[in-house]
């Protein structure tokens, strides 16, 4: 307490922080390719093509432009989803409720799994993706659903659609956003006896940045916290406890309606229960309140968050940590103010954030901090710098199974399920993503298994593709290309040294990795296509090469 | 609170809140208010009227009160269905695999659920009923029958000195058709307290309590603390009816024993004199009492 009491004094007597001292710059800008091949890859998932790359290496004023494309690409969306799966930590490979309580065949455990965790991520990507107000995340009437969703819960869809669309629940749920989706409360369950109290805390994990959970707290012996009348008595009058639930306990009691009395069950889970509105009091013995502002229901708890300040500047910080690839720090505050104010300015309008916030512009200033252009450290650099900065983004499970369908149409599917998506029969952990339970942040530097994770994978798009467009004979006549082409430059006669094979060479070079091959890479590569050639062919020498560029720390990195 | 913390709640948390006007209501118990106010959603009007709402409820209301000892009946009818080794017992469906059984009958059963009811009597004669039911389960029989439980019932009846009282509660999801399933054919979700005590010779009552939440007969109601005596049908309490716009109306029943009275819905009184007669229900709650 008294620690609190100085932090409140110290807030109170002291003038406004000064402004920082000017530093050295320690941080050199990625050129201008690589710089487009990250923003591609950070904005839609996939690696920029050959035109984009001719666009900025001819005028590098022109990545602003090609930026703010990228930010209406239908493939952003896409992309938001996977990031704010990760940030939501929703993508789970098993919820309480599985696949067979809905009488789903074996074929759909993974789509139905990857489906519930999606429905939040999808909802939130919808409303950066149309640039509407961010605030609208919780506060939106409406879901995102797709048939399989829309078999299993009580939303509104036509017979025959299929895909993912807009849709809203019939079940009498008020609108509160992510805080009224399944998606959510699937990953974040509660139990009778935790009484929604663990989502309350997720709540404001995810959306305040407060981290209940990670507060330091010492337990007192007395009373006992091994059985429930322990429990009560600690919460009414244990300090320590106190400071927590006081917040946490009339947050959970706003979340009723999702008050599940026995786990596990489908209809229980899958339904919004508003007779149970009102159950917090009885439960908890607290009247939902936002922070001591009283509150009616789960509607208004998302009308609270949308009007609180944190909301916009954890909203700023967890961007950032995402596209900047690292943990924050003190160091950071001053470009976090920033990122909130470029976030809350918005559409430009005057207003209250609730109006004007728009993701979009908090996505251009972070892609224009330094912080995310840089490529390297300056010899000024400190090891704390050092510690601190992240130049080099590794390409996880998420990252390689997008770009990698958008460049050459791959996809690793093993019994309906995607296998850098999922960690069941896949190996999204292997290759350094996260699975939101037990590893709940991308790995940001090479191991083991991520060598080879990707060793395989490589392998198996070479082959692929080699089989597809060197192995198979030309289309018919020379206007059919096939969909996504990748060695577009040659055929199966060409040889190294022919101007058709260089010309592939380098347009895999400044595909893949975003740079021009140097005269010894390109000699080494063709030694290689030569050598493999010579005992397997020429599919075999393609499949090498493919597999040996995918391999490169430049393709692998960004 | 960590630095950043601090820097989150620069424009309104804790640190900064200390030195300021309190916004709008928070409290000293107030830890951590970031809330600025402002934006709240407007009041969305009622779609109901209020004698709407009371008709709505009273439609709901009319399949009576869901009866725990229904449901024990029903479970045991429908495990019956099954053969020797699905589902188990006419007590008790378990389900080793998690992926449900198919009966030689054709039923299908899917989950685990179970009963049990015991009997105690102590060395004053007085009897202990503690009766138990659970199910988190589905079945579904050959002609599209269902029944989909998801929740439980605690119930314990003390006789003692000639007095019954009994204290209960049942939660949950509660499903079956075809329509003879009764009140379980609508459906219902619940999250229920009852208790009450009654003459155990002649059944009349003494007093009862109902609290909690009852969806059922497309009515969501929250009984707050209904409290019936020995002497009037109509109780005192509120019972809240939830409009379709998710606000709720709010019936008062005072201790004049009149169903009819005021009504409000956003604190604003909406009628004077809606009438929703609560004596059936007393009447079906009081059936609760014992098996």
């Amino acid at each position: 307490m008294s620690a609190l009491i100085l932090t409140m004094i110290l807030a109170c007597s002291q003038d406004p922080p000064a402004e920082p001292a000017p530093v050295a710059e320690t941080r050199v800008p990625l050129d201008d390719v690589r710089l487009l091949r990250r923003m591609s890859l950070d904005l839609r998932g996939t690696l920029p093509t050959i035109d984009e790359i001719e666009q900025v290496r001819a005028d590098p004023t022109a990545l602003d432009a090609l930026r703010d494309s990228f930010l209406v690409d239908p493939r952003h969306e896409e992309r938001l989803v996977t990031l704010f799966t990760e940030l939501l930590r929703t993508r789970l490979d098993e919820y309480q409720v599985r696949y067979y309580d809905y009488g789903l065949p074996a074929d759909m455990e993974c789509r139905f799994e990857a489906s519930i965790g999606e429905e939040p991520a999808r909802l939130m990507a919808r409303v950066a993706a149309e640039d509407r107000p961010w605030s609208q995340i919780v506060t939106a009437d409406w879901t995102m659903a797709n048939e399989i969703l829309a078999g299993a819960w009580p939303l509104a869809w036509e017979v025959g659609e299929a895909g993912w669309r807009q849709t809203t629940y019939t079940d009498g749920r008020p609108a509160a956003g992510v805080l009224a989706t399944n998606g959510l409360w699937w990953r974040y369950v509660t139990s009778r006896s935790n009484a929604n109290r663990s989502r309350a805390a997720a709540m404001a994990d995810l959306l305040l940045c407060m981290d209940y959970l990670g507060r330091p707290v010492t337990f007192s012996t007395t009373p006992s916290l091994a059985d429930a009348d322990g429990t009560a008595l600690a919460l009414a009058t244990v300090p320590e406890c106190i400071a927590c639930h006081s917040a946490v306990d009339p947050l959970a009691s706003a979340l009723f309606g999702f008050y599940p009395t026995i786990d596990y069950n489908p209809e229980e889970l899958g339904n919004y229960h508003p007779e149970r509105e009102s159950g917090g009091v009885d439960v908890l013995g607290v009247e939902p309140s936002y922070f001591g502002v009283p509150i009616v229901g789960l509607g208004e708890l998302g009308t609270a968050v949308a009007d609180d300040s944190r909301f916009y500047s954890c909203t700023a910080e967890n961007m950032a940590s995402l596209l900047w690839r690292r943990e924050l720090v003190s160091e950071d505050f001053a470009t976090l103010d920033a990122l909130r104010e470029a976030l809350i300015a918005g559409d430009g309008e005057a207003g209250a954030p609730a109006t004007t916030a728009r993701l979009s512009a908090l996505l251009r200033a972070i892609t224009d901090t330094p912080e995310y252009r840089a490529g390297s450290l300056t010899a000024q650099a400190s090891d704390e710098d050092a510690e601190r900065e992240n130049t080099a983004r590794l390409m996880t499970a998420d990252l390689l199974r997008s770009a990698l369908q958008d460049w050459a149409a791959f996809r690793w599917d093993y019994g309906g399920c995607d296998q850098l998506a999922n960690d069941d029969y896949g190996y999204r952990v292997l290759l350094g993503g996260a699975d939101g339970d037990k590893v709940t942040t991308p790995q940001q530097l090479p191991g083991l298994t991520w060598a080879l994770g990707l060793k395989r994978l490589a392998q198996g798009v070479g082959l692929t593709i080699a089989d597809r467009e060197i192995q198979r004979p030309p289309p018919a006549h020379p206007a059919l290309t096939r969909p996504n082409q990748v060695l577009r430059h040659v055929e199966r006669q060409d040889r190294p040294g022919e101007a058709a094979f260089t010309a592939q060479l380098e347009e895999l070079h400044w595909t893949l990795l975003g740079q021009a091959p140097t005269a010894e890479a390109l000699a080494e590569e063709e030694a290689l296509w030569t050598q493999v050639e010579a005992v397997d062919g020429p599919n075999a020498a393609w499949a090498a090469l493919l597999s040996l560029l995918l391999r490169d720390p430049a393709f692998v990195s960004y | 609170m960590s630095p950043f913390a601090r820097w989150r709640a620069g424009a309104g948390g804790l640190a900064l809140a200390a030195c300021q006007p309190a916004p709008s209501t928070p409290t000293a118990q107030t830890p951590d208010s970031g809330w600025e106010g402002g934006a709240s959603a407007p009041e969305v009007p009622a779609t109901w009227t209020a004698d709407e709402a009371m008709a709505t409820a009273e439609a709901g209301l009319s399949l009576g009160f869901p009866s725990p000892w229904t449901m024990a009946d029903a479970m045991v009818e429908w495990f019956a269905r099954g053969d020797l080794f699905c589902p188990g017992t006419d007590a008790v469906m378990s389900d080793n695999t998690l992926q449900g059984c198919q009966a030689l009958t054709g039923w299908y059963f899917l989950g685990i659920g179970g009963q049990h009811v015991t009997i105690e009597e102590d060395e004053s004669g007085a009897t202990t009923t503690t009766a138990w039911l659970m199910g988190d389960m589905e079945i579904v029989g050959p002609e599209g029958e269902t029944m989909a439980v998801g929740g439980h019932w605690d119930h314990v009846v003390v006789e003692a000195d000639g007095v019954q009282t009994w204290e209960a509660d049942l939660s949950g999801s509660w499903f079956a058709a075809p329509e003879d399933a009764g009140w379980l054919f609508g459906g219902i979700s619940a999250l229920l307290w009852f208790s009450g005590a009654r003459d155990a010779e002649t059944g009349a009552r003494q007093d009862m309590l109902l609290h909690g939440g009852l969806s059922m007969g497309g009515a969501t109601m929250y009984f707050d603390a209904l409290t019936w005596g020995p002497d009037c049908e109509q109780p005192t309490g509120t019972l809240r009816v939830r409009d379709p716009s998710g606000a709720w109306f709010y019936k008062e029943y005072s201790d004049d024993c009149d169903p009819c009275g005021p009504v409000t819905f956003h604190g604003e009184q909406v009628s004077a004199d809606a009438c929703l007669d609560l004596s059936d229900l007393a009447a079906s709650l009081l059936e609760t009492a014992g098996p």
